[in-house]
């Protein structure tokens, strides 16, 4: 009876300190569940925002038809409106890219069912860039009428969409008259209430926003079912981990470099860089964490180094932008050199870790995802 | 208490046990990577300007926060390095420096204290938490210590304490280059300096513990030298200064190379800089750009040179230390000059002028030469096995995305093959030797080759069919090669030389002894017969000896295989002028006839004897002489097994040959014998030029004008000693045209001095 009264009080010793365990040791697929829901969920409100884009673009496009395609009329009769559907279109951009494809961006692109999205929607380069390490964009976007607007000339998001609602591609916008600019500046004044130095001397394009936002909307739609069809592996997602986390390196690199001259390349391309950097780390993070309770009962120690690294990336990056704001944005180089030192220093150690959980877990590492294996949908 | 409670009690421990470090884990992962976190932040802060008060407490109270995780451990030596106060006069940076090394040390002597005790999971979180390298491998020990019946052995723990070491070797070099770039994109400051500066020092100075349970033989010397840094020197007293300290850090790393490492990476140094003025040739004409490509390799190969001697640098100091002092420092000068003059596009004369010197230097000083030693049919296994070594890792690398070490291995390929498959097929098959070269870097005009491939991060498919390619180049140049040294063609050769020379020391002996027949002669037979002996007996004491003085030349390589090949041609000549040139033969016989009349006309015994058995030997040893020499030229080209097959079976012969004409008297075809070995001599002669031909080409010392249009089967070179370059096409037929020519001469000799006789005869007296 005393003999059954210590072994009843180890066990209750026992299951008090490894509740933690026992938690962690869920089923496998429940715990890559979590990658799904986390990447449904995200593609799901992108795919809203797609669709919201669409409707803006239409209605853009109706007032440009009302006026018989006529820009400056456009611009003199309803600039205000036209001025209303830009920043919703630009809205919907934020939703769908910056914090939607960015923050799924790891997962997608690290894995063979959806990186094809990837180039196609956020990586692919115009086909005069492009190498086989940044490959070219397939994306061919016509107008309604069948004019051809990009053939095989860079992404979606960043050769499209992006150039056309923030003006920064001449071929994607309409220069207006002086007398509808003065019109438009005079209206934007009104309605914001406040003296502007100059504005707008150019509208976007309808049709380019037609085609695109339509474009964009089926491609999100097709993905998503994607999303919603896939059934996450752990090597496919022990893959995405060991090809993605490096990418933090070419991240911080442009990051650097833009520290170098804060003044030419803009605060814009080290803030970019930065949300890039947080968005693509958070959903390796989110596939990581569900990685982990399956190798914590056979190395919790390295399951504890893994958590922390992803956690520390993230928060690295945090300190990095808080450090740099401190400084006005004006760090010395050193401290630029020693950041990016740091960042590469995580970044090194991860990928033998990762593939030292592959092992532990006997999960052989996919090869990285590339457009020569990757399922291009409709060609199943 | 009965066995089931027992069991259930000591069930219930175990499972408290594995519960019980859940809470003191989480607690050592945060407190090291608060550590950590606090000291690169404090660096950064330091950086940036701001000054802390009290800052080197500040550190040691850091890094006293771990001491209660290591404090229990049996082996006080993670706690001692913990416990070791910072060197007061340092500065803040230089404190952060020391004490974020200090961490890694400590985390590795707790990771082996932990194995040594049986924490295995103890073992695991250590080791986790120590800073890995870039491409660090890590599968294997982790594995290790994943299997309970294993992780406790004596032989894990050296495996873990090498492979720290390897780790932090690799870390070591890794921010010796980022400081390098520091300094060159003038990004460092005394700060930035002092910083690395005492992390890579604390780093290199691996605790005497680890280095012991890692069972390394040589301990690392302790690195103590400190950067002559100046704020206010000028750039490139700042770089030299940080070069020169390199080499003194870099020559403290523990030596972690196999003696089959240390070998192959020589190898591959002397490879390296002599591919560097070749690839420049090729990519830059008159000081102007031609192909980026064979510039990049150029500048590559050049920067490996200098990467290797860092690497080498440990294994030399420890066994050539006064050739390490004395010419270490004119080595890596001259490499850096080599580095300038590629980036300055300097004219190639003066590139191969260095090029030469610092190959002196490794071939003269250190001992070290780009071709494997030992004899070219196990040269050419081990480098095939080499190549497809490497190339199998490149592959695998570039698979795992690590494009780096993919190149860095295709080079390791690359030299190998150039040094020492391309070099010998290039005189047999131009064409093989130039696609297969190709194969390795840019390809063809229908196929990519491997370095434009992995340069542009291919897909894997596509890469995949470069290597396949390559080796399956590289299996076709095997083929040749294998051909070219085949053990028949070698016993053949063996067979043929020996029987040769040994016919025709068998016939002269006959013709010696036929007129001494009978009792009254028997001491003079005795005689000549006892001096026959002794020249076998010195022929073998001279193959040895030859083999000898060969073998120690060895490292040379085939230039020794072209100079012996020389005198082996030279006998050839000879032998070929004893069958058609009669004066030889007549003069030769009749002069070993009229020593042995003469001996038997001298009264006193003593010199009688010696001059009989002076007859006997001459007449042995002359053939033997050459017999030895000559084999010693096919010892250096093919197998060794070969050479013993053929020279036994033409023993065997001689025997024979022998018994059946001393012993039964029987009356052979001598004539016809000699002539029929003769006609296999004088074949043998034209293989062989042939063979020296191409010799001569692969080691430079011949150009090789190829024939691209003649297209000939193996066995032309073989049999014939053909191969399709204008040299290996014209200089081999020369030896027929000098055969024929002597046999016209002796001749037209002989019928003039017979016509002359005749005509005495008819003229009256």
């Amino acid at each position: 009876m005393k003999n059954i009264l210590i072994a009843g009080f180890c066990l209750l010793l026992a299951s008090s300190s490894s509740s933690a365990h026992a938690d962690a040791v869920t089923n496998d697929s429940q715990s890559l569940d979590a990658v799904k829901t986390y990447l449904v969920d995200i593609v799901q409100k992108m795919d809203e925002a797609g669709h919201d884009f669409v409707t803006n673009a239409a209605a853009y496009q109706a007032i440009i038809d009302n006026a018989q395609g006529d820009y400056n009329k456009a611009a003199m009769e309803h600039g205000v409106e036209l001025g209303e559907l830009v920043k919703k279109m630009q809205a919907d951009f934020g939703i769908y890219h910056n914090h939607g494809y960015e923050t799924v961006e790891g997962i997608v692109a690290g894995t063979r069912k959806m990186v094809w999205f990837d180039n196609y929607l956020d990586g692919g380069v115009p086909a005069t860039e492009a190498s086989t390490d940044s490959p070219e964009s397939p994306l061919v976007l016509r107008a309604k009428d069948g004019t051809m607007i990009s053939n095989h000339n860079g992404n979606l998001f960043h050769y499209v969409i992006e150039p056309t609602l923030w003006g920064t591609r001449t071929f994607f916008l309409k220069k207006l008259s002086p007398e509808a600019q003065a019109k438009l500046k005079e209206e934007y004044e009104a309605s914001l209430n406040t003296k502007l130095n100059a504005g707008p001397v150019a509208l976007p394009r309808a049709d380019v926003l037609t085609a695109a936002s339509i474009d964009c909307a089926a491609k999100l739609d097709e993905l998503l079912q994607v999303c919603k069809d896939w059934q996450p592996g752990l090597g496919e997602c022990i893959g995405a981990l060991v090809w993605m986390t490096p990418t933090l390196n070419g991240y911080f690199d442009d990051w650097r470099d833009s520290r170098y001259n804060p003044v030419a390349t803009g605060h814009y391309v080290a803030e970019s860089r930065v949300l890039d950097m947080k968005g693509i780390m958070y959903s390796l993070k989110v596939t990581c964490d569900a990685i982990l309770p399956q190798l914590q009962p056979k190395n919790p120690g390295l399951a504890d180094q893994l958590k922390f690294e992803y956690d520390n990336i993230l928060s690295f990056i945090d300190r990095v932008e808080q450090r740099d704001a401190k400084n006005g944005y004006r760090m010395s180089i050193p401290e630029i050199e020693e950041l990016a030192e740091q960042a590469k220093t995580i970044t090194d150690q991860l990928q033998p870790q990762l593939r030292q959980m592959a092992a532990i877990l006997n999960v052989e590492v996919p090869e990285k995802p590339t457009l020569v294996t990757a399922d291009v949908p409709g060609q199943k | 208490m009965n066995r089931v409670s027992k069991k259930i009690i000591l069930l219930a421990l175990w499972l408290a046990t594995i519960g019980l470090p859940a809470v003191s884990r989480a607690n050592l992962s945060g407190d090291f990577h608060g550590v950590q976190s606090r000291l690169n932040d404090t660096l950064l802060d330091i950086y940036s300007g701001e000054s802390e008060t009290n800052l080197p407490a500040q550190i040691s109270s850091s890094l006293a926060a771990l001491k209660p995780y290591v404090e229990g451990y049996s082996d006080p030596a993670a706690a001692d390095v913990l416990d070791e106060p910072l060197p007061a006069q340092l500065s803040s940076a230089g404190q952060i420096g020391i004490a974020r090394a200090r961490l890694e040390h400590a985390a590795a002597l707790a990771m082996l204290q932990c194995q040594k005790t049986g924490n295995y999971s103890g073992a695991q979180q250590w080791r986790a938490l120590i800073t890995l390298p870039q491409f660090a491998n890590g599968v294997d020990s982790a594995m290790l210590l994943q299997n309970p019946e294993l992780a406790g052995k004596p032989e894990v723990a050296q495996t873990l304490a090498k492979e720290y070491l390897e780790w932090e070797t690799m870390r070591v070099r890794q921010l010796l280059d980022f400081l390098q770039q520091q300094v060159a994109i003038k990004a460092a400051d005394q700060n930035v300096v002092e910083a690395n500066e005492n992390e890579i020092i604390t780093l290199a100075s691996f605790p005497a513990e680890l280095v012991k349970i890692a069972g390394l033989t040589n301990n690392p010397a302790v690195a103590t030298a400190t950067i002559a840094w100046n704020d206010s020197a000028d750039q490139k007293q700042k770089v030299d200064a940080v070069s020169t300290w390199r080499d003194e850090i870099e020559s403290t790393l523990p030596n972690l190379l196999s003696a089959s490492d240390i070998g192959r990476m020589q190898r591959l140094l002397a490879r390296c800089v002599t591919l560097v003025p070749r690839e420049y040739s090729h990519g830059v004409a008159d000081g102007k750009l031609i192909i980026p490509l064979e510039l990049r390799e150029a500048k590559q190969f050049a920067d490996e040179s200098q990467m290797l001697v860092n690497q080498l640098a440990p294994v030399w100091k420890q066994e050539q230390p006064k050739v390490y002092a004395q010419y270490r420092p004119e080595l890596t000068g001259k490499l850096d000059n080599l580095q300038d003059l590629l980036a300055n596009l300097a004219s190639q004369d003066d590139l191969d002028r260095l090029g030469k010197q610092i190959s002196a230097i490794l071939e003269d000083k250190f001992k070290i030469t780009a071709r494997r030693p030992g004899d070219s049919g196990d040269v050419i296994d081990e480098t095939v096995l080499e190549v497809r070594s490497s190339l199998g890792g490149s592959l695998a690398a570039a698979q795992s995305e690590q494009w780096s070490s993919a190149e860095s291995q295709r080079m390791d390929a690359y030299t190998a093959f150039d040094t020492e498959i391309e070099a010998r097929v290039l005189p047999r098959n131009p064409d093989l030797a130039r696609a297969a070269e190709r194969s390795f870097l840019e390809g063809d005009g229908s196929q990519l080759g491997i370095k434009a491939l992995l340069d542009r991060h291919a897909p894997m498919e596509q890469l995949s069919a470069a290597y396949e390619h390559t080796l399956s180049e590289l299996a076709q140049c095997t083929e040749l090669l294998k051909v070219a040294v085949s053990p028949a063609t070698i016993g053949f050769t063996a067979f043929t030389i020996v029987a040769r020379e040994g016919l025709e020391a068998i016939i002269i002996l006959t013709a010696l002894l036929a007129g001494l027949r009978g009792v009254e002669y028997a001491s003079t037979r005795k005689g000549i017969v006892g001096g026959a002996w002794m020249g076998l007996l010195v022929t073998a004491i001279t193959f040895w000896l030859s083999r000898t003085i060969i073998h120690s030349l060895i490292r040379f390589g085939e230039k020794l295989e072209a100079v012996v090949s020389v005198f082996a041609v030279i006998i050839l000549i000879i032998v070929t002028n004893w069958v058609f040139h009669r004066v030889y033969w007549v003069g030769w016989n009749s002069k070993l006839r009229s020593l042995s009349k003469s001996a038997q006309d001298v009264q006193s015994t003593r010199w009688e004897w010696l001059a009989l058995l002076g007859v006997g030997f001459l007449t042995v040893y002359r053939e033997g002489f050459e017999m030895a020499l000559f084999l010693q030229s096919l010892l250096l080209e093919g197998s060794k097994k070969a050479v013993m097959v053929g020279s036994g079976i033409a023993v065997l012969f001689l025997i024979v040959l022998g018994a059946l004409t001393f012993q039964y008297g029987v009356k052979l075809p001598y004539r016809k014998l000699m002539v029929l070995t003769g006609l296999l001599v004088v074949s043998i002669m034209i293989t062989f030029i042939g063979s020296t031909v191409r010799l001569f080409q692969t080691v430079n010392w011949l150009p090789i004008h190829p024939v691209y249009t003649l297209h000939f089967p193996n066995w032309t070179g073989l049999w014939l000693g053909l191969y399709p370059s204008w040299e290996g096409l014209l200089i081999p037929p020369l030896a027929l045209v000098y055969v024929g020519g002597a046999w016209l001469f002796n001749r037209w000799r002989s019928q003039k001095a017979e016509s002359g006789l005749s005509a005495a005869r008819t003229t009256p007296a």
